[in-house]
């Protein structure tokens, strides 16, 4: 799912980019026929043809920065969910620890009551030692969770567009 | 408090029976010192698998963040790195204090467990005393001397049973001890 999400923001960065090479092509190819017209045009009225130019041009340059702005959106769209799926992992890591934390108890609660039927403080020691571990591994995951969403969420601050 | 197997028992009788629980007990505690470590051994090991399972993931997930911002994809990586390493830290901890808590919790109750074997001796040896005199009384209104050899027959057996305890105990707590290793997580002398 991930590496699947991952193709399509490559696949959308190079459709971006190719949506703008050929929006650049197709301007420029306008701009060279109004050019041939422009030609003919400065025969008769110089002024008129240059006017002719600089409108051509401008809208070349118009429309590339256009079809760049949309690109750029698309592109911090579909990165900004791939950063917004490295935060909900970030979320599970806790979850999941809590899970492997609970998966250990039924052992260790036979071994605990294998000691305690021996010497009872032991017993207690090693409940104590078990907790302290598991809330350790806890709020290790919570930090690694952290870690990585403070990550995610300032490289989606990174992408997000410019108002 | 641990009850010492088979109090109240005649032990003139039972030296084999003794011997038999005795070893049981030692058994018993080693059997679950046994467990200890496996259980230590098998956390250690759960805690690397499934620190690579997380570490293949988060690779995953960095190869994706890339795409998008190779720095945020970077403190993926290290932030899962990092937590793996405190995982495999707080794991080989765990294990240790597991271990050390259970071994010194069974080696004081096989260690309880022989002082009882000596005490129930001794108790039964002085119990035993007052009724080998009263029959050492009886006798030696028919022959002195043999009434003498009577007695010193009875605490010759008596010395001899305390003696038998006392190795029973000792070795039961040997056992134990060289059973139960030196404490260690299995796996953690060499890393």
């Amino acid at each position: 799912m991930r590496s699947g999400a991952a193709d399509g923001l490559a696949a959308v960065q190079r459709a971006a980019r190719s949506f703008v090479d050929s929006t650049r092509k197709a301007s420029e190819s306008r701009e060279r026929e109004v050019d041939r017209v422009a030609i003919l045009l400065a025969q008769t009225d110089a002024a008129a043809a240059e006017r002719l130019r600089a409108s051509a041009g401008a809208a070349t340059a118009e429309a590339v920065r256009r079809a760049e702005e949309q690109a750029g959106e698309v592109t911090r769209a579909a990165a900004n969910r791939l950063l917004l799926m490295a935060a909900r992992y970030a979320a599970t890591l806790t979850v999941e620890t809590r899970r492997e934390n609970d998966g250990r108890t039924a052992r260790q609660g036979e071994l605990i009551g294998g000691v305690a039927r021996v010497d009872a403080p032991a017993a207690r020691a090693i409940e104590d030692a078990i907790a302290k571990a598991d809330a350790a591994r806890l709020a290790s995951a919570s930090r690694q969770g952290e870690e990585i969403a403070a990550a995610a969420n300032a490289a989606m601050r990174k992408q997000a567009p410019r108002a | 408090m641990l009850r010492p197997l088979g109090v109240g028992r005649s032990n003139a009788s039972n030296i084999g029976a003794q011997k038999f629980m005795s070893d049981s007990f030692a058994a018993a505690g080693v059997a679950q010192g046994a467990a200890v470590h496996r259980y230590a051994g098998d956390l250690v090991e759960e805690t690397r698998i499934a620190n690579e399972r997380r570490l293949a993931e988060a690779r995953d997930l960095a190869s994706a963040v890339r795409l998008a911002d190779e720095g945020a994809a970077e403190r993926v990586l290290a932030a899962a790195e990092e937590a793996n390493a405190r995982d495999l830290e707080t794991a080989a901890r765990q294990a240790e204090e597991v271990v050390r808590h259970a071994r010194a919790g069974i080696l004081a109750a096989v260690q309880r467990y022989a002082d009882g074997l000596l005490e129930e001796t001794r108790k039964a040896n002085e119990t035993r005393l007052p009724k080998a005199k009263q029959l050492a009384d009886l006798v030696r209104l028919a022959d002195g001397s043999a009434a003498d050899r009577l007695l010193a027959a009875i605490e010759e057996a008596n010395r001899r049973s305390f003696e038998t305890a006392q190795e029973q105990a000792s070795s039961v707590v040997e056992l134990a001890e060289s059973q139960l290793g030196d404490g260690r997580t299995p796996g953690s002398g060499s890393n």
